[in-house]
């Protein structure tokens, strides 16, 4: 936070306001007006995720293998198991945290950027409570990548049957790393600077 | 992300539970209650309170 009237920062770190520029004299934080090249790198970690999307949703996420056959298992292969199965609740839980959650925080960013660009408008205060909302549900897309560890690591019976992680988690992995990256890198003041 | 896991761990259980027979035991339980404490450890730990002593009650 800058104050226009006398140029003083706001410390994150320990809540003090300083007159510096570079480093807070109290914690040695690094302390800025705005986030250093915010924009940019929100869009590139945003454009990242993305591309990252489309082998995340294509290849495998994970396959059993039972007595030699395999059975490849994709994000909506494992959506649509759970939904044959009957267990609706679950299905649109994992729906919820693999496709609708990745998708929604894309758009969302592409949103904050173009709003970040234009300056204080009308939906700054719609466009700051978006970022509240894909800063907190971020992390519930890491579910799918949870669900592999703990299954890859109980189901290791040799040939008799095992499961082994597929070529979509480290995709699926990244859209969330860089999604979660291009957050942590967007600066809300931006949203209400007057341009 | 604990909460997260939780879930996880739940989704598992019963992707698990059409592979073969599964009972739930002790670990499961102190995996609550360490979820609980580390929740309530989070919701009352304040960074700032590092550098402000005096305003420590
Ligand atoms: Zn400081």
């Amino acid at each position: 936070m800058r104050t226009k009237e006398n140029n003083q920062i706001f410390c994150d770190v320990c809540a003090t306001l300083q007159s510096t520029r570079k480093k807070c004299k109290i914690c040695g934080n690094r302390i800025y007006a705005r986030k250093p090249y915010s924009l940019l790198k929100t869009l590139l970690y945003t454009l990242s995720a993305f591309i990252m999307l489309i082998p995340a949703n294509l290849l495998d996420m994970m396959s059993s293998i039972k007595l030699t056959v395999e059975y490849p298992q994709t994000i909506l292969g494992g959506i649509m198991w759970f939904y044959e199965e009957g267990d609706y609740f679950l299905a649109f839980i994992v729906f919820f945290a693999s496709i609708f959650i990745p998708i929604f925080k894309i758009l969302a960013l592409i949103w904050l950027l173009i709003m970040a660009k234009i300056g204080k408008n009308r939906f700054s205060y719609f466009s700051t409570k978006l970022y509240k909302i894909i800063e907190f549900i971020g992390k519930y897309s890491m579910l799918d990548i949870f669900v592999v560890t703990i299954m890859t690591g109980f189901m290791q019976f040799g040939n008799l049957i095992h499961i082994e992680a597929g070529g979509a988690v480290i995709p699926f992995a990244l859209v969330i790393i860089f999604t979660m990256l291009a957050t942590q890198n967007f600066d809300t003041k931006l949203l209400w600077d007057e341009k | 992300m604990a909460e997260v896991y939780l879930v996880a761990v739940l989704v598992s259980m019963i992707k698990l539970k059409s592979i073969s027979l599964m009972t739930v035991d002790i670990g499961l339980y102190l995996f609550f209650l360490f979820l609980f404490i580390f929740l309530l450890t989070v919701r009352f730990f304040n960074p700032h309170d590092v550098w402000h002593k005096e305003l420590i009650k």
